[in-house]
């Protein structure tokens, strides 16, 4: 019975995959035929977003249902990503790249209430505040004193001409000091007061009460937490929005696509707060306004979204597709199911085909391909011996076989790559280093002073537990061990504790991916830059910072880039981190979906999505066209708009 | 029989205050924190987090007003998807899992039961073989196999029910029969070997030589005693049904609360996680002591005083 039983199950499984394979067109995964009418789509949103509030979100799928309910100063090209203007009209750019002013198109919110310029000094001050609690305030950082003011900083103004030496000496008298800015355009300078989580609060307290109104070296001081006015944004009237900048940010065009950066409406917000009821709420279907391309009509939570075409989006007239509906599917094989059976026109941007299914599904019609902006590599603990000497470290780099493992182990066509920047970003040129070479691995390794005599101590690669993550360490493990002859050691560890132990440096080899924030190299150099908070290598490199500083100085976009290289270079020779590839974006999207690409940030746009109608009567002998709008002019660039 | 009941019920309420206590402690032992993310989150931003929370008071104070607002039915708030109370989340994704989980009931008792009386009754002969063998299948057969096998058939092979989802009864059909199955196929071996212990029992004897039809003797007389050990499995049986399965209803995409236990444990929603616990330690418990004032009506011999 226990046979028959098998026998049955491998039977079943036969019948199916070649059913997936013949029913409809030989060439297509499933039914080829829409199940609903041509102005509907069923997509898969995957797991259930944290937030849809554009000042909170911070998780992947909330970012999708931002960027599609809603719509900030600019937005980007569906396939390039390139900036185009969604509610700034136009911009000009002042004082060196430093600062902005934004020209609004007259638009209003989906219940009519009109959009202004005060509805993004209100959204921005927001996130940027502490109680707001919003785990992407760093996005506004840019803005000048965003910081300051996400970071309560005590601002002390009245200082003169005094120094910033002198003036800190004054200051650790009452508390610690985490770090000081002076201001000089403010007479002043900020404090960041250090100590524990419960320990700060009284102590800028304190340090407010020991300085206000006290005189020092001939002058008063005035000291006081900052408040959201500091923050250099500003409406002068309600279509212009004039930003300030900390410095000149050359990728400012593309952080001002991001959900973050979309406005919320002030006024539902502030009548649920007068109405007593928890502002949070204001999401729910019941409350929601929103701006974008749709509205959110309908949430049940882990179940579905329903969106319809928001008629007062301005450029609603682009908009192809009446309704939207989105499944909360997380089950990976549930929704190849799906999929199949034409109860999803594509499997969404979070699904991700397992490895098992790849070979079948890539010779489909409905299989499409692209490289993400997300690296995956190993963080190296610096500080830890053997790590602490870069040779070992760039040894390591070396000896692995990447496109061995991409061919054998991930088999999704995963880029190998031993750089940090992902080649063509933004139009910069990757520095192609090489991807394997054991000779000179050796070399290093021996330079260090390790060889047959002195064999390295066994190290230990650490991952988050994953099947995935567990097959790739081993494979490397197996590597070192043949090309260097190093004992190493793999262990997995679950996520939680796995990342307490990356911030404590608790690790000597320690897998993650980063994903790029916006399309521009700086957005992964950053992460090996002393203050990012991301830098779980403990390296830092006065060389490296320079150049960076000095190529986001650069107005001219050659000279920045060439910088730009010339730290990813010092960077990957010195191997605070082990790049092992770049991943890609697999994706099964149903022949009469159109307008749904894979991009570099795997954000998909709706506005551009509609059902070609030839596949209720058969299947059409040829593609047409998605019918994106035209690239931007390179124009579009900052300093260079008018 | 109403002062066990009464005196019971108040029993519960100590038992049900150390599970809490005791999974309070347990789970703020785990390393990690709800806040924990790859990106660094600013140090203010983090204060704030916490307190809204409540995290920056001492251990024991948050027990203490754990437990005071949990006596006020107020299970706290969800840090993985924080608009939401833990009350909310309950309430939307329960009415699933209980459809689910009494689909899948009906399903088991009614397969099971008859399996058993028919097994018990014509011990022996192939239909006996026949049925059991089914039933050890059932129970060896994982429902993260049995849910993708009828997916296949059903779903994709012919295409009669959805192979996921959820909206009308349809979509309740395949993960019911999953979730199910296994049940089923243990109460068939229980009611099997229950009817065993009574079919040569004095009273069965007694209703034979009375010359009682078969059919009684087999419904009200056998199936009395002989369904002993199934109610006594049913009582936690019924409770781990009522609060759903991860693996079914991930498989099936229900939107219940099954996942609900293990996805929080992995995020440290710690809320989440308590009031799963809350839930399902209260439905044992209440089961457990429907079980025994059950005992009452099925077996005569059993007084409570």
């Amino acid at each position: 019975m226990r046979r028959s039983a098998f026998a049955l199950l491998s039977v079943t499984l036969v019948v199916s995959v070649v059913s997936g394979c013949t029913r409809g067109d030989s060439n297509y995964y499933g039914t080829v035929e829409p199940k609903h009418g041509p102005d509907e789509i069923w997509s898969n949103l995957g797991p259930e977003p944290e937030y849809i509030d554009p000042g909170k979100s911070s998780d992947h799928t909330g970012g999708t249902v931002i960027i599609n309910l809603f719509a900030g100063l600019l937005q980007p090209h569906p396939a390039t990503l390139e900036p185009m203007p969604d509610l700034a009209q136009s911009w000009d750019v002042a004082d060196e790249g430093k600062s902005y002013t934004f020209h609004l198109r007259p638009t209003t919110w989906s219940d009519g209430t009109p959009l202004t310029a005060a509805d993004f000094v209100y959204s921005w001050r927001r996130i940027l505040d502490p109680s707001t609690a919003s785990k992407y305030a760093s996005f506004l950082y840019p803005v000048r004193y965003g910081e300051m003011f996400n970071s309560r900083a005590v601002l002390v103004k009245g200082l003169g001409s005094a120094t910033e030496a002198d003036f800190k000496v004054l200051v650790e008298k009452t508390v610690p000091v985490d770090s000081l800015r002076m201001a000089p355009e403010l007479d002043g300078a900020f404090v960041l007061v250090a100590g524990d989580d419960d320990a700060r609060g009284p102590a800028r307290e304190k340090l407010v009460r020991a300085l206000q109104g006290a005189s020092w070296s001939g002058h008063t001081l005035s000291a006081s937490v900052v408040t959201s006015d500091i923050v250099a944004v500003r409406a002068p009237d309600p279509l212009t929005l004039v930003v300030d900048l900390e410095s000149p940010v050359p990728y400012i065009l593309n952080l001002l696509c991001f959900s973050a950066t979309m406005p919320v409406p002030r006024h539902v917000l502030e009548r649920l707060a007068s109405e007593k009821k928890s502002t949070d709420l204001w999401t729910r279907p019941e409350y929601i306004v929103s701006n974008g391309p749709y509205r959110l009509m309908e949430w049940r939570f882990r179940n579905y979204m329903l969106l319809e075409k928001n008629p007062r989006y301005w450029d609603a007239a682009h908009v192809r597709t009446q309704r939207i509906r989105w499944n909360m599917v997380e089950s990976y094989n549930t929704i190849l199911n799906l999929y199949e059976a034409g109860e999803l026109d594509t499997i969404g941007n979070t699904a991700n085909i397992p490895a098992e299914f790849m070979d079948t599904l890539r010779t489909t019609g409905d299989f499409a391909t692209a490289p993400l902006n997300t690296v995956y590599f190993y963080w190296v603990n610096t500080k830890a011996p053997p790590m602490d000497d870069a040779r070992v470290r760039n040894a390591l780099r070396l000896a692995i076989d990447r496109v061995s493992l991409v061919t054998h182990i991930t088999r999704g066509g995963q880029v190998p790559s031993s750089d940090i920047v992902p080649d063509g970003l933004a139009g910069y040129a990757g520095l192609k280093s090489p991807v394997f070479d054991p000779e000179r691995a050796r070399k290093l390794l021996a330079e260090a002073g390790y060889g047959p005599n002195k064999p390295l101590p066994t190290i230990t690669l650490t991952y988050n537990t994953s099947e995935g993550h567990k097959q790739i360490a081993e494979a490397i493990q197996a590597q070192w061990k043949e090309t260097l002859g190093i004992p190493v050691e793999i262990e997995n560890q679950e996520w939680n504790v796995y990342l307490r132990n990356l911030k404590s440096h608790n690790f000597q080899l320690a897998r993650l991916g980063w994903v790029g924030d916006y399309p521009d190299p700086f957005t992964y150099l950053e992460l090996l830059t002393k203050n990012s908070g991301n830098n779980h290598s403990q390296w830092s490199d006065p060389r490296y910072e320079d150049l960076l500083r000095r190529a986001n100085l650069k107005t001219v976009k050659s000279e920045r880039m060439a910088l730009l290289r010339e730290a990813e270079a010092r960077a990957v020779e010195q191997a605070p981190l082990i790049p092992v590839y770049v991943y890609t974006r697999s994706e099964l999207t149903k022949p009469y979906l159109m307008g749904d690409v894979i991009n570099f940030e795997n954000r998909h746009y709706l506005k551009y999505w509609w059902i070609d109608k030839r596949w209720y009567d058969g299947v059409p002998t040829t593609r047409l066209d998605h019918g994106f709008p035209p690239r931007p002019k390179q124009l579009m660039a900052a300093g260079e708009a008018n | 029989m109403l002062r066990f009941a009464v005196r019971r019920l108040l029993g519960l309420i100590p038992t049900l205050l150390i599970i809490v206590v005791v999974s309070f402690l347990v789970i703020r032992l785990a390393p990690g924190s709800p806040f924990a993310s790859e990106r660094g989150i600013p140090p203010e931003v983090l204060v704030d987090l916490k307190a809204k929370y409540g995290f920056d008071r001492p251990l024991h104070e948050q027990l203490v007003n754990y437990v005071w607002r949990l006596m006020r039915g107020d299970l706290g708030l969800s840090t993985k998807y924080p608009n939401r109370t833990v009350n909310d989340l309950i309430a939307d994704g329960l009415p699933a899992t209980l459809l689910l989980g009494v689909c899948a009931l009906a399903w088991a008792l009614f397969l099971g039961i008859g399996a058993g009386i028919i097994g018990a009754i014509r011990q022996n002969t192939g239909w006996d073989y026949g049925f059991m063998t089914l039933a050890m299948v059932g129970i060896s057969l994982p429902t993260f196999v049995l849910g993708p096998v009828l997916v296949l058939i059903f779903a994709l092979t012919v295409y009669v029910l959805p192979p996921a989802g959820w909206g009308d009864l349809r979509h309740v059909v395949l993960p019911a029969l999953t979730l199910g199955t296994a049940y089923a196929a243990y109460i068939a071996r229980l009611t099997r070997a229950g009817m065993l212990e009574v079919v040569r029992s004095d009273f069965v004897r007694t209703a034979r030589a009375k010359g009682l039809p078969e059919h009684t003797i087999v419904f009200r007389h056998m199936l009395r005693g002989g369904l002993l050990p199934v109610v006594t499995y049913l009582g936690p049986a019924t409770a781990h049904l009522l609060v759903g399965s991860v693996v079914v209803e991930k498989i099936f995409a229900t939107p219940g609360i099954g996942p609900y236990f293990v996805d929080a444990a992995f995020n440290r929603d710690y809320f989440v996680v308590m009031g799963i616990v809350v839930l399902e330690s209260s439905f044992l418990l209440v089961m457990n002591l429907l079980v025994d004032l059950a005992y009452g009506f099925m077996d005569p011999r059993i007084r409570y005083e």
